[in-house]
């Protein structure tokens, strides 16, 4: 074997190397990526959009939380980045469940936090549909303001963050419910109500971590 | 039972929770349907001609042609069979079928195609001297009238007829309601008021066939508020719209309905020193039944007189029953800011794209469905349009409510605020909510326990009343008992 010859195999062999590596790297990149969370559910995609896939998984967006004002009545706005999703039925249940888990910046809750999303679904209409558990009756407050508070919470961080969305539908254990807790009425869908942000807006606090 | 163009057959009912069921394979039977559960048994894909409708085992939601849309119960998957609530079979049935389907919950019967039935609409006049109720067919119907003590009942004996109109409130005391029963012979009642004296019928054969008949009224009594004792809180009536407005009587006022918020089990919000809100609104709520009586020479009932629960929809539905000029509903807020403290009064809002939609559906099915009947869809869009008509008058009340009430208990006024609140939704006349004060903030905690204060809060309430039924007055002037009210739905 001449020494160009040996030059010419071991030039092939990395070419075929590199093209390999290009070609399987969708499949282990995200190995180097550790530390970013993987999207939960993304379905594997075909070869050709597979790296777009793959940078995907790391993008992560920020949404407006409407939660309960600290120092007076009405909504105050968090906002948050959470992981992106195609996904818009799990976008949302994704932001339904920050919801849940409450403020990181002081901002009061506004649902009880053993609440659990039971289902979500988006209409072509526009319409979410978003069923939880029971947890989220019989608010311990009671009283119209804080349900006001608690259902609009929900209907204006939906609305606000996904143009898609036009109303929202609390379902409660797969059912239609009348009310949570005796005053606003949930049997159809609600668009927002923006009048309820606390009269002297809170400033917006990032959080992302 | 179900109609088609080629026959009827009978239906089996199951009842779970209330709610009536039909097995699905017994209705589509012959319909071209093909029926496919999934692996697990957990949902079952209906198809024709490309159409597709799934169920899912336990859940009240069904996906028609990739929509989802809700049905009244849940549907049930056993033992192979698929029970669907029989109400909500038109939703999934008329897109999947591409046929009319009707369910027609007085007759019992649901319609699949073309079935011809005559149509029947009920028409109302209000005089002076008494009242006509008119029955047209647009076919020629047998017509059987017979009187009874406190109604008077009229049979067509047909397989099948359509209602236009299966629910009509009159005013004037002569006739209260005519509503339309349904059973084997398509029974009419109309409910006799207390002005009744006599009954006239006619009938012309047509078509369209007319039954006329012409109820004679006692003369006027002299006094304004009537001292007949107030009708039996029956169960709540069918939901009620187009309803006929009330004759104005100088101020137009005579009746209010006072609802003292929950009740029962339903203890409402709690204060921080234990006060609970379902005890101070019927206080309140008594208090103000005396002051609007005596102050104002109004007759005011309340929907509960004790700590008991009462349904949402019941408490309109008392108010429409009695057929009241304002609907009240008292309240005491509470909110997770624990310094928020002062009054509220709402009324309901209507975002002008529920409405324009739920026009449009009621459109729809009078489209499709060639009139409405007395179906459960088209009951629940009328009894949500209730509230829609008198919006206006609401607003003013709230706002003459909340100007009062702001001066006499020297509370920040919060102002007149709209939002989707249930119990206003059935009402059909002018309703609002009056949040008192926060029983959530300790200071009016403390208050809204006092006699003292209560008293404050219902002498702001009466002069609200007072003050809005003066602005009534001043507008409806020229209108005096004897007014033709013609109800009419277009």
């Amino acid at each position: 074997m001449t020494p160009r010859r040996a030059n010419l195999i071991t030039v092939g062999l990395l070419v075929l190397l590199f093209a390999g590596m290009a070609v399987t790297a969708p499949r282990w990149a995200h190995l180097l990526r550790r530390e970013v969370p993987e999207a939960g559910g993304s379905s594997p995609a075909p070869a050709a959009a597979a790296e777009e896939e793959a940078a995907r998984v790391e993008r992560r967006i920020n949404v407006k939380l409407f939660l309960q004002a600290p120092d007076r009545t009405g909504l105050a706005i968090e906002e948050r980045a959470v992981t992106f999703s195609s996904d818009l039925a799990g976008q949302v249940r994704a932001v339904v469940e920050e919801l849940i888990q409450g403020s990181k910046s002081g901002l009061q809750p506004t649902l009880a936090p053993q609440t659990r999303v039971l289902e979500v679904f988006v209409s072509p209409r526009g319409v979410a549909y978003v069923d939880l558990s029971k947890e989220a009756q019989g608010l311990s407050e009671g009283g119209s303001e804080a349900e006001l508070i608690t259902v609009y919470s929900i209907v204006n961080s939906l609305t606000a963050n996904f143009p898609a969305i036009k109303r929202v539908q609390i379902l409660v254990e797969d059912k239609p419910a009348t009310t949570l807790a005796g005053h606003i009425d949930l049997t159809h869908p609600l668009p927002p109500d923006m009048t309820l942000l606390a009269a002297a807006p809170v400033q917006p606090v990032g959080s992302a971590q | 039972m179900l109609a088609e163009k080629t026959g009827r057959r009978e239906l089996t009912l199951t009842n779970r929770g209330g709610a009536d069921l039909v097995p699905i394979a017994q209705v589509v039977a012959g319909l071209g349907v093909t029926l496919a559960p999934d692996a697990r048994g957990l949902s079952l894909t209906l198809s024709a001609q490309g159409r597709e409708v799934v169920l899912y085992d336990r859940k009240s939601l069904a996906s028609v042609g990739g929509d989802l849309r809700l049905l009244s119960a849940p549907v049930v998957g056993e033992e192979g069979r698929w029970l669907v609530p029989v109400d909500s079979l038109p939703r999934l049935l008329q897109p999947l079928l591409a046929q009319k389907v009707e369910w027609r919950a007085a007759a019992h019967v649901l319609i699949v195609g073309e079935v011809s039935a005559p149509r029947i609409t009920v028409t109302t006049v209000v005089g002076r001297d008494g009242a006509r109720v008119v029955l047209e067919s647009n076919e020629a119907v047998p017509f059987r009238v017979s009187q009874e003590e406190k109604r008077v009942v009229v049979a067509i004996p047909r397989d099948v007829v359509e209602v236009v109109n299966p629910t009509e409130r009159v005013a004037g005391g002569v006739v209260d309601s005519v509503q339309f029963l349904g059973g084997r012979d398509n029974v009419f009642a109309i409910a006799l008021g207390r002005r009744f004296l006599q009954l006239k019928s006619s009938e012309e054969a047509g078509p369209p066939a007319r039954l006329v008949l012409d109820f004679q009224a006692q003369p006027l009594p002299v006094a304004v508020f009537p001292t007949a004792s107030p009708p039996p809180m029956a169960a709540p009536p069918p939901p009620v719209a187009g309803t006929a407005q009330r004759p104005a009587e100088q101020g137009g006022l005579r009746t209010v309905v006072i609802d003292p918020g929950h009740g029962g089990e339903e203890v409402g919000a709690k204060g921080p020193a234990g006060t609970l809100e379902k005890d101070v609104t019927l206080a309140i709520a008594r208090k103000l039944r005396s002051a609007l009586a005596n102050g104002l020479g109004l007759q005011a009932f309340l929907t509960r007189d004790r700590d008991a629960e009462v349904p949402l929809d019941d408490r309109a539905a008392f108010a429409n029953n009695y057929k009241a000029d304002l609907f009240i509903s008292i309240h005491a807020n509470a909110s997770r800011s624990h310094g928020a403290k002062g009054s509220e009064v709402y009324f309901l809002s209507y975002q002008a794209n529920d409405e324009e939609s739920r026009r449009l559906a009621l459109m729809e099915g009078q489209a499709v469905q060639g009139g409405p009947s007395g179906g459960g869809d088209l009951a629940v869009i009328l009894w949500d349009m209730a509230q829609a008509e008198h919006l206006e008058d609401s607003s003013a009340l709230a706002s003459r409510i909340q100007e009062e009430l702001a001066e006499v208990t020297g509370s920040q006024g919060r102002g007149v605020k709209q939002a989707p609140f249930r119990v206003l939704v059935g009402a059909a006349m002018p309703a609002v909510l009056v949040e008192v004060a926060f029983i959530s903030n300790s200071a009016e905690e403390k208050q809204l326990a006092s006699e003292a204060y209560q008293a404050k809060i219902v002498s702001a309430l009466v002069k609200g009343v007072s003050r809005y039924q003066q602005q009534r007055a001043g507008r409806d002037g020229a209108v005096s008992f004897g007014t033709v009210a013609v109800p009419g739905r277009n």
